[in-house]
């Protein structure tokens, strides 16, 4: 077995105690899965909204839209010159962290860092026409220069879920509210379980639904 | 409210839960008025479906009253008498937009499951366990439909909710078996299954202009009725070769068309149903492809293969040889209900498809265990079984 397999493994067991035990220190574990699994490479995820590159990134360049997909984002206070403070919740804690955007390319190109990061956490967002009448593709990379960097390692503790899961989850949301104008709901609906099955329940299916294609 | 909750491997009791409310601006609240159940309802009471919890609400199949509309319900009103589709479709997704309901991209807020399970998520379904989405079922005497607009369909008055509720999934579900089979007239149509499902593909198939329609059943009531009602030929596979039947029914070609509605629990005769039933028991594969391979085996060359019975994970010992060789077209899926019930309500007004009968079993919600026991084992006759939640138990 290769030593990347080992780690895969390990990372498997790790997310999979996660389910079970859905503690802090399971969120811990799926952290240091992450790390070890994905190490210190780009995150590259895509998806097609059916909606013209202009319609996409006129939402995505705006905080006060944006801000309707995230939902663990307190908010995204604009600071001017292209700066933006977010307040991000978790559980029992706040992260607070500052992005500059440093190129943007309307309708195309969008690339920001942070700057108050310790090492540096940049990303870069690109919108081109889909073929034939599918709308957009929109390829989100996150770049990690560190083995895991300080954000992504805080969201991962604050949520229990790693980065690539928040990121296909944030994905998948703005594509409904571009597409719908809304995102679909299950949560408050009725069913026969009492409040502490639900609240299982409800973890579970998150935990088990977060992410999606490998 | 009153709800038929599965609450176990077979097992399914009516519980007191919370009214279901407006969660989204497109949802609509509709007070059930007849909710049929449903064959692949049986994979979720059966557990082989992994993704049921305890408490959640079944039913897909349903008609109703609209009580309340959120302000992006369309043209809804209350009042309206509706059926709903059991598929749950946005109609913005690029899917939705070319008629493709059942592949909605948008419908699923689980969908990271079935991503994982089949590489993409396909659109959500009411009751059907948290892979299609967890929504609540119409098992109930109130049901959530979100994007109402797309899925709930005015009922026109001629038709009774006996009738009208199978607009809702038997009777599309049909309609698009024989749809993908893209009949010629004179066409000869083999059917897997005498359930709901596979009698009104049948009639469908008949309104398309096949020649011939042949159902392939073990119970000997369901042949019977659809013999008498649907006018249509019937096999029954325990007392029948049934290849050796089709190919001389058809003078050696085999059926230009065969429809599979049976889905993971087919039974069947012979050592590979025996095969099957071990590792299906042991959870060694997760689905019952007996009748598929038939089908497949009996399918002219060049035809087509149709399926609409529900497969939910892998199956074994699939005959890619025959179809490959054969040349055959494979055709399958859960049904495109907003494409296919203006359809369908439009030929059941005319008087073209009358699904009334199939509701052999009408009765109050309350005896939601007893009418699923009927059904699961095929006693009395049972065809459907639908419940009103209107009924009291004691009428």
């Amino acid at each position: 077995m290769t030593t990347r397999n080992r780690l895969r493994l390990a990372a498997g067991a790790a997310v999979t105690a996660g389910f079970v035990i859905g503690a802090k220190a399971a969120r811990a574990g799926l952290a240091a899965a992450h790390r070890a699994v994905r190490g210190d490479g780009p995150l590259v995820r895509g998806i097609t909204i059916g909606l013209p590159p202009s319609e996409v990134y006129r939402f995505l360049r705006d905080p006060t839209r944006l801000q309707t997909a995230l939902d663990r984002v307190v908010a995204i206070d604009g600071l001017g010159q292209g700066r933006f403070r977010w307040r991000v919740a978790g559980p029992d804690d706040e992260l607070v962290f500052i992005t500059r955007i440093v190129i943007e390319e309307p309708d195309r190109l969008l690339v920001w860092r942070t700057e108050d990061s310790s090492p540096p956490y940049h990303g870069r967002i690109e919108c081109r026409a889909a073929p034939g009448d599918r709308g957009t593709e929109v390829k989100v990379t996150l770049e990690q220069q560190a083995p895991t960097s300080v954000i992504s390692t805080a969201l991962a503790t604050l949520t229990g879920q790693d980065l690539d899961h928040l990121l296909r989850d944030v994905l998948r949301r703005v594509k409904q509210l571009l597409e719908c104008g809304e995102v679909i709901r299950v949560a408050g609906q009725p069913t026969g379980r009492d409040r502490t099955q639900e609240r299982i329940t409800r973890l579970v299916v998150e935990r088990v639904a977060a992410g999606g294609r490998p | 409210m009153k709800a038929l909750c599965w609450t176990g491997v077979d097992s399914v009791t009516v519980e007191t839960v919370p009214d279901p409310t407006i969660l989204n601006e497109g949802d609509a609240i509709v007070k059930v008025t007849a909710s049929s159940v449903c064959g692949s309802d049986l994979h979720l009471l059966d557990g082989y479906l992994p993704a049921m919890r305890e408490g959640d609400i079944l039913g897909h199949e349903f008609l109703g009253e609209i009580v309340e509309v959120g302000p992006k319900a369309g043209d809804l009103r209350v009042g309206d008498r509706v059926v709903v589709g059991s598929i749950i479709g946005c109609g913005a997704c690029w899917y939705c937009q070319r008629g493709e309901w059942s592949l909605c991209d948008n419908s699923n807020p689980n969908a990271g499951i079935p991503e994982r399970l089949w590489g993409h998520s396909p659109a959500a379904i009411f009751g059907y366990s948290h892979v299609t989405g967890g929504f609540a079922g119409s098992h109930a005497e109130y049901v959530r439909v979100p994007f109402a607009r797309h899925g709930a369909f005015r009922v026109p008055g001629n038709l009774s909710d006996d009738q009208a509720v199978f607009a809702s999934d038997a009777v599309p579900t049909g309609w698009m078996a024989a749809d993908m089979c893209n009949l010629s007239p004179g066409d000869v149509v083999a059917v897997w299954g005498a359930g709901g499902v596979g009698q009104m593909a049948a009639r469908a198939a008949m309104l398309m202009g096949a020649g011939r329609v042949i159902i392939i059943d073990r119970l000997p009531d369901r042949l019977q009725i659809a013999q008498q009602r649907l006018g249509v030929e019937t096999l029954d596979y325990t007392q029948t070769d049934v290849l050796e039947a089709l190919r001389e029914l058809t003078a050696g070609r085999g059926p230009d068309a065969c429809i599979e509605a049976v889905g993971m629990e087919a039974h069947g005769t012979g050592p590979a149903y025996a095969y099957d039933r071990v590792k299906h028991a042991l959870r060694l594969h997760s689905d019952r492809p007996t009748a598929l391979r038939q089908a497949i085996q009996a399918c002219r060359k060049g035809g087509t293969v149709s399926i609409v019975g529900v497969f939910g994970g892998w199956v074994d010992k699939f005959p890619l040889g025959a179809a490959m060789n054969k040349g055959l077209t494979l055709r399958m899926g859960q049904q495109h209900a907003q494409r296919y019930i203006p359809i369908v309500l439009e030929r059941m007004s005319a008087g073209d498809i009358d699904p009334g009968y199939l509701a052999t079993h009408p009765m109050p919600l309350e005896d939601g265990p007893r009418g699923y026991r009927l059904f699961k084992h095929k006693e009395d006759g049972c065809l459907r079984a639908v419940f009103h939640p209107d009924l009291s138990a004691s009428s």
